[in-house]
């Protein structure tokens, strides 16, 4: 983190220049120039051997972040969940249940439904399986 | 049976759905073009033009709006809260129309799902914001004193879907643990402990793994940050 004191008391950027190299133009396509991971898989199959090192890292990163909380837990996980956008990407999915499955069974539900999780959260308080919360 | 509004407002489109308890029966995304949004100075001020904007929309699609029994909205940036469906209250539209932890799209989801639920003398819900912290005390130390490890993450989701992990593994959420990982332009992992999300990366503030962008949502200010 040092390093990105230095970078960001550089000069060089503003403080919302600085903000966004770190959320919403850092990552991905900080490297790649794009952050559509269909076209990283595309470049990946072609034999990108450079797409393929960053891929490889957000992957590595991503297992690295599951074994700390699995660290949290005390190494007591009934199952890993995989969801969002992101794993619909079988590739991506298996590479990352390789690297964690040792801790736990990894279950895989895709994309996400804002609708119907607000739905289901007042179906539970109106049929009594839960209780209203007050702010 | 019940009848269900659900809203949800993101920055250019307002998405809206209407179930017969779990069913569907209606859905729409209505869009906002700049030009019409653009006018309003504060993402606040367009609750009015937005909560109109449904009501046509539901009464052009021969939805009655009194066959509503209950409207949700999508939670907004209140102060940290445990998660769960909470009832939309006065006291959480003042910290809403102010902007306790930032002026944003959500912010309007319990606003307007009250401004409806008013006319129709039925409740209004918000359901697991991004501001759910249930972070465990020895997670909120970052080895700087100043510099505090906040909870704000997919809250809605990985929620939904650690419930439907625990249902296929038939246990009961509270009795299980699980690593719960939402991967978009943001990524967070989670670390549920029997019900309660006691860690997780605080990816709108660079922590945790790289991803595709390594955002969770553009907030304009998050307090704690």
């Amino acid at each position: 983190m040092w390093q990105a004191v230095e970078l960001a008391l550089s000069g060089k950027y503003s403080k919302e220049e600085m903000k966004k190299r770190i959320t919403g133009k850092g990552g991905i396509v900080a490297y790649l120039g794009t952050n559509n991971m269909i076209d990283v898989e595309n470049m990946v199959n072609e034999g990108n051997k450079e797409v393929e090192r960053v891929y490889k890292a957000m992957i590595y990163q991503i297992a690295k972040e599951i074994g700390a909380d699995a660290a949290a837990l005390n190494g007591e996980v009934d199952a890993i969940v995989l969801t969002g956008g992101l794993a619909y990407d079988k590739q991506l999915v298996d590479k990352i249940k390789n690297k964690v499955s040792f801790i736990a069974t990894v279950l895989v539900y895709p994309g996400e439904d804002e609708m119907q999780a607000l739905r289901d959260g007042v179906v539970r308080v109106l049929n009594n399986e839960e209780r209203v919360k007050t702010y | 049976m019940e009848r269900i509004l659900v809203i949800n407002p993101g920055s250019t489109s307002t998405k809206i759905a209407v179930f017969d308890g779990r069913k569907e029966i209606f859905k729409t995304t209505i869009r906002h073009p700049a030009e019409e949004i653009g006018k309003y100075e504060k993402i606040i001020d367009q609750y009015e033009f937005r909560k109109d904007l449904i009501i046509k929309s539901l009464e052009e699609n021969n939805i009655k709006i009194d066959s509503l029994s209950a409207v949700v909205g999508r939670g907004g940036l209140l102060h940290p809260i445990p998660s769960g469906t909470y009832k939309v209250t006065d006291i959480m539209i003042e910290d809403l129309k102010k902007g306790v932890m930032g002026d944003h799209a959500s912010n309007l989801g319990g606003i307007i799902a009250k401004a409806i639920a008013d006319l129709l003398n039925i409740p209004a819900f918000i359901v697991d914001p991004v501001v759910v912290d249930e972070m465990d005390d020895v997670a909120r130390f970052s080895g700087i004193p100043d510099i505090k490890r906040i909870s704000i993450f997919h809250a809605l989701n990985q929620k939904a879907v650690a419930r439907r992990a625990a249902k296929k593994l038939n246990k009961r959420y509270e009795d299980i643990n699980l690593i719960v990982v939402h991967m978009g332009g943001g990524i967070s992992v989670g670390a549920h402990k029997r019900g309660r999300v006691v860690d997780v990366n605080n990816a709108l503030n660079g922590e945790g793994p790289f991803t595709p962008e390594r955002s969770v949502r553009r907030f304009t200010r998050v307090a704690g940050g």
